[in-house]
């Protein structure tokens, strides 16, 4: 899963998904991912997962690493 | 009627020093309380309504009545959609909810433009309360608001030291707060935080502004206005003496806010984060009012972008994109203010965040530089003066020496 | 770290730095002001000996100094070899102490007089009045609120009347002027109203008052700008040892016509780059619709007519005139400036100010004019040579008889045709 997920950030971003190799980096204080990615990002885990994530629920806090991206995947998924 | 209203002595928030004095001393005893695990709600509204009564008493009275007005308003407005909620998701009902809780702020802010005179409805203080109703109706669309009661609401709306100027908090992150009490550790933390901010708030806003506000600012202005309707030199110190003035004079009012909302054991958001460092448009608008550029972040631009994407409405996700940044600091522009030199604002920043992306896209695409220190100064510089020329346009000044150039 | 030696690592600091700073403003400090800060107080112009109090105070307290109030604005600024100062020191045995620079008008001077009434008691004192103060808005709110801060005001507030018409205007105007919510307002509008102030006002007075006084007396000295060193004193024996007054009028108006080449206006050169240059052709006839015949500043006057009055102060006006080129190339009516000046001189008159230099016809005399509106070389010879014969001779007690009509807005925007104040005297002075 966590490939996955490095894989859709990188093509909501268009960067490498080497970028995001670090599943520990906060991704917008190191500023891989703008908001316009990151709506991208959850279109595309919505389609991926089979999932809804409401914007108001996509706080950021709980959202800034690729590991915590992969905790709420499975919550939702649950 | 009314007069002995009108005889009090008026307290605008954080004004002058001695505010402070009598807000901490009245803060005192809820401080203790938390210390021992206690949040004395009763008091804190005592104290709340004491100092809000200062803030719109006097010749302010009239504003007052507005708040009143507006905040029952608004308090209906919130419950009854939350109950509706609970029942029903329809759109348009969504819609027209927040359409009625941003009626009075459009009237306020579009009654100048038309009448010539400000509205009677407003009071200081009427934007960020709006944003914050409006944010408490989106999210409560979204289902994540899962409770709310009025008096809970109303402290959220009332809470003192954010008031008039923010910083912008979220209901759901208020309420979070609110109901407990941080631990003492936590607490004692918090205490230190608070003095640090407070200091730091005194340095910006009662020694630095002082400086920019009474003595370079004026200055500036009036050699400016000695070669109007013409441009000059002394202009652009204008618009660095009000950059300055406007940084230091916000930056330590949030601080205050922030440094006394800690001493009531709520943890309010961070308004600043040293803005003039930032590299591009983009980071800018992580660090300058972040409170309200995060509002519009969240409840604007994502909104819009989700929708849009939703309804694929663009084929181009940059065609998108640089609607999305241009409807955002558009809205924000006329939240300012209807005046050719707040909405000509939006559009500059608006402009700039599309330039910016098209910039970091190209950049990535066609150069391999590393960034190093010189790219990076080279970077703020570029940033810094752009800001500056865009608030010269915002503070109105151009405004002045161009169609008012004799006061009138 | 104990949760005690935490809390006290967070407010103890805190507590030391309140107690010491109590400590500095409530200890009665008393600083001497030596000769020289009076001296470069008196010259300096700045706005912080305007707003503050002590060192005004110790100049004109000061008997072997002998300083003597000049009230007035801009062209006070125009220190040139013949400026007041310098002649002064020269050859009177009195030094200017000036107040004013851009927009100090009459209410600006009223807060400043407020604060040293002791000073001015009985004394002698100076009065520029610049018809171009006169304009429709009166003093702008911009300007006011650079040249006035809360010391003056509270201390106005502590003398203020509310049964007098004067102090109740000047409460009104206090408050329109600042704008704000502050305590000078919510008092000044007691005031207005005709209210008396509370003891707890006072008490709340009394107690700012202490701090702002020794606030002042600690650091107003520091940051004084050094006029006269700079462009005072330099000049001081440039002139000619022996008072000679044809002969410093002669050297007036040569010094005029080398430092005024540049220009077919006799403005100095070094103004006319800077300022009017650029811009020459579209200031051609801009001052055409210029109209100082109606305004709130005339209200304004009055009431430091009655501060005058109060200290029975003895006190010489000037009228100052305009560069008469220059104001026929911008268009401004020369008509009208006369009547500004008639209107000007009746409020004086009529209420028993007699001592009036009226120089408003003087603006085409040769090297009598400095820049547009300022006086300068001759001009200041002569206004020196007639204040240093006021200042130096005895004078008859004056006889001041104040009138409130001067506070209506009928006076305010009375058109002063000779029939108009004539009805005027009818109305209102013969009872």
């Amino acid at each position: 899963m966590i490939e996955k997920i490095q894989e859709l950030l990188a093509q909501a971003t268009g960067r490498d998904a080497a970028d995001f190799a670090d599943a520990d980096e906060n991704l917008f204080d190191s500023g891989l991912i703008d908001s316009m990615a990151t709506v991208q990002f959850l279109f595309s885990l919505q389609d991926e997962y089979d999932i809804t994530v409401p914007v108001s629920e996509f706080d950021r806090d709980e959202w800034n690493t690729v590991n915590k991206i992969a905790d709420r995947v499975k919550e939702l998924q649950a | 009627m009314l007069t002995w209203i009108q005889t009090l002595p008026n307290y605008t928030a954080y004004g002058t020093p001695i505010y402070f004095l009598y807000l901490i001393l009245a803060i005192v005893p809820l401080s203790i309380g938390l210390y021992f695990g206690k949040r004395f709600a009763w008091y804190e509204a005592l104290i709340s309504f004491v100092f809000i009564f200062l803030m719109f008493d006097g010749t302010s009275y009239k504003q007052g009545a507005s708040l009143i007005g507006y905040l029952i308003y608004q308090t209906i407005l919130v419950v009854w959609y939350f109950h509706y909620r609970q029942r029903k998701n329809s759109g348009p009902v969504f819609y027209v909810t927040a359409a009625l809780s941003i009626l009075p702020i459009v009237i306020v802010k579009f009654t100048p433009a038309f009448v010539g005179h400000n509205s009677l409805l407003g009071f200081l203080g009427i934007s960020y309360l709006t944003f914050r109703a409006v944010g408490t109706i989106i999210e409560t669309r979204d289902g994540v608001v899962k409770e709310l009661k009025w008096w809970e609401f109303v402290r959220f709306m009332l809470f003192m030291p954010t008031l008039t100027s923010g910083p912008i908090d979220r209901y759901r992150r208020f309420a979070k707060d609110y109901k407990k009490v941080p631990s003492r550790d936590k607490y004692i933390e918090m205490l230190g935080k608070s003095v640090k901010y407070l200091f730091l708030g005194f340095l910006y806003k009662f020694v630095i502004d002082y400086f920019f506000a009474e003595q370079w600012q004026p200055f500036f202005e009036r050699m400016a206005m000695q070669h109007a309707p013409h441009l000059s030199w002394w202009t652009v110190g204008v618009a660095y003496m009000y950059t300055g003035n406007l940084f230091f004079d916000f930056a330590g009012y949030s601080l205050f806010a922030v440094g006394i909302s800690y001493l009531m054991g709520v943890e309010t958001p961070m308004n600043f984060n040293k803005p003039f460092k930032s590299p591009n448009i983009k980071e800018f608008w992580n660090r300058w009012h972040m409170t309200l550029s995060f509002w519009f972040r969240d409840y604007i631009f994502m909104r819009f972008v989700f929708l849009a994407t939703k309804k694929r409405w663009f084929k181009n996700r940059n065609v998108l994109s640089s609607i999305a940044y241009m409807l955002n600091m558009m809205i924000m522009g006329f939240w300012h203010g209807v005046t050719w030199y707040y909405i000509l604002y939006g559009f500059l920043h608006g402009l700039a965040l599309v330039i910016n992306d098209w910039w970091l896209r190209y950049k990535r695409k066609h150069f391999k530089i590393k960034t190093n220190a010189f790219t990076k100064g080279v970077a703020i510089f570029i940033t810094f003066n752009f800001v500056v020329f865009t608030l010269l346009i915002f503070c109105g000044f151009l405004d002045k020496l161009w169609f008012h150039p004799f006061g009138m | 770290m104990s949760n005690r030696k935490k809390l006290w690592s967070i407010f103890g600091p805190l507590i030391v730095a309140v107690l010491m700073v109590v400590v500095v403003f409530l200890l009665p400090w008393k600083f001497n002001n030596t000769p020289a800060t009076e001296q470069r107080a008196a010259d300096s112009l700045s706005a912080t000996v305007f707003k503050n109090r002590d060192l005004k105070v110790a100049a004109l307290s000061d008997k072997k100094a002998n300083y003597v109030p000049f009230f007035g604005s801009s062209e006070l600024a125009r220190m040139d070899l013949f400026h007041p100062s310098v002649m002064a020191a020269r050859y009177h045995d009195y030094k200017p102490f000036l107040f004013g620079s851009r927009g100090t008008q009459s209410l600006p001077q009223l807060f400043n007089m407020a604060m040293m009434n002791q000073q001015l008691k009985n004394r002698k004192a100076v009065y520029i009045i610049s018809p171009q103060w006169f304009v429709k808005e009166g003093v702008s709110s911009q300007a006011f609120k650079y040249y006035n801060g809360n010391y003056a005001d509270y201390m106005w507030l502590q003398q203020a009347n509310p049964k007098s018409p004067y102090d109740r205007y000047t409460a009104s105007r206090l408050v329109f002027l600042l704008n704000d919510q502050g305590l000078v307002s919510s008092l000044a509008n007691k005031i207005a109203n005709g209210e008396t102030l509370s003891a707890a006002d006072r008490a709340n007075l009394k107690v700012r008052l202490t701090f702002l006084s020794h606030e002042d007396q600690l650091f107003s000295g520091f940051f004084l700008n050094n006029n006269y060193g700079n462009k005072i004193a330099p000049q001081i024996t440039q002139l000619p040892r022996q008072y000679n007054y044809p002969k410093l009028l002669t050297m007036a108006k040569e010094m005029h016509a080398a430092e005024s080449s540049n220009n077919q206006f006799g403005i100095l050169n070094s103004f006319y780059d800077k300022r009017v240059k650029k811009n020459i052709k579209s200031l051609k006839g801009s001052q055409r619709k210029f109209n100082y015949l109606q305004s709130p500043e005339y209200n304004d006057l009055e009431v430091v007519l009655k501060q005058f009055q109060k200290n029975n102060t003895n006190v010489i006006f000037m009228i100052t005139p305009v560069n008469a080129k220059w104001e026929k190339y911008t268009g401004m009516s020369m008509e009208m400036y006369d009547q500004t000046v008639q209107k000007i001189k009746f409020q004086l008159q009529s209420q028993g100010f007699n001592n009036i230099l009226d120089y408003s016809k003087d603006g085409a005399k040769k090297g009598f004019m400095q820049d547009t509106i300022h006086l300068g070389w001759a001009g200041w010879v002569k206004f020196d040579h007639q204040v240093s014969a006021f200042i130096d001779n005895k004078q008859p007690a004056p006889n001041y008889k104040l009138n409130d009509a001067f506070l209506s807005t009928k006076w305010a925007n009375l058109k002063p045709s000779t029939t108009n104040l004539n009805q005027f005297k009818q109305d209102y002075l013969t009872r």
